[in-house]
């Protein structure tokens, strides 16, 4: 009978269903077609946030696939304390971070205190970062540290909160400010070098 | 909506056919998965009762048996 309802399930019932409840049914039934309407839901931006942290298509597919597994095999683990999306990028975010630094890729993302120096220039207005246009957002991301990339991402694009992030990285609330400052300051700066000297 | 999210909404629609095609490979391993999870279901407690009755043990059907005997 479940099976009957996969056709609807991919079109108008999903739709109306939240994530949460989605994971219950999953859970209760092991329908594979539950876990079909979270992958529809989430596999595009896991993908999105893997190819901008690892910066390799082949890499970010080898990524999305594990990512999606280890969200299907630990479903059960899934408490309901945070949103079902900050769950699933934590898991997300943790994979890219850890395999970065299996790789030795970007340095930025296991030392803590390399923008020290940016302290002492103004705090960037998130309203600059936000309002930057799509294409240029997109060079920017691409130009900077994974770490400033990865908190950016959490921060504006998530929406995660502060304590989220924290959890996530493992760092004190009043870390994880500074950093998203730091991100923030070297995204303007790397914004000005790049387009600034162009005028 | 901000940029970042409009962002995420333009590498979503650009990589759909990297999605869709990894999708075949997730089938491929939750079938895998599948099949893997059934022989152990079907086999699992042979196995156990195999070592019960090596070490010396009664396996329960068998000590039913010979109560109703």
């Amino acid at each position: 009978m479940i099976n009957l309802l996969c056709p609807l399930l991919a079109t108008d019932i999903s739709k109306k269903i939240s994530d949460e409840e989605l994971v219950k049914l999953y859970l209760e039934s092991r329908n594979v077609a539950y876990f079909n309407i979270i992958y529809k839901r989430y596999s595009g931006k896991i993908f999105g946030k893997c190819l901008s942290l690892l910066k390799s298509e082949s890499e970010a597919e080898d990524a999305t696939q594990d990512v999606m597994m280890k969200i299907l095999m630990n479903m059960a683990k899934f408490s309901g304390k945070s949103r079902f999306s900050t769950w699933i990028y934590s898991i997300t975010y943790n994979y890219c971070i850890d395999f970065l630094r299996r790789k030795k890729k970007d340095p930025s993302v296991y030392v803590d205190d390399f923008l020290e120096n940016l302290d002492r220039q103004e705090d960037v207005n998130d309203s600059f970062l936000l309002e930057v246009n799509v294409g240029r957002l997109k060079t920017i991301l691409k130009e900077i540290p994974s770490g400033d990339r990865t908190i950016l991402l959490m921060k504006y694009q998530d929406e995660m909160s502060i304590k989220e992030i924290g959890g996530i990285l493992d760092k004190s609330e009043s870390a994880i400010k500074m950093k998203i400052k730091r991100a923030k300051q070297k995204f303007r700066k790397t914004y000005d070098q790049t387009y600034k000297e162009r005028l | 909506m901000n940029n970042f999210k409009k962002l995420q909404e333009e590498e979503e629609e650009a990589y759909k056919k990297n999605v869709d095609n990894l999708k075949v490979k997730i089938d491929g391993n939750m079938n895998t998965l599948g099949v893997f999870s059934a022989v152990v279901d079907m086999y699992f407690s042979k196995v156990i009762n195999y070592v019960v009755s090596l070490s010396g043990g009664t396996i329960e059907d068998d000590a039913k048996d010979q109560k109703s005997k």
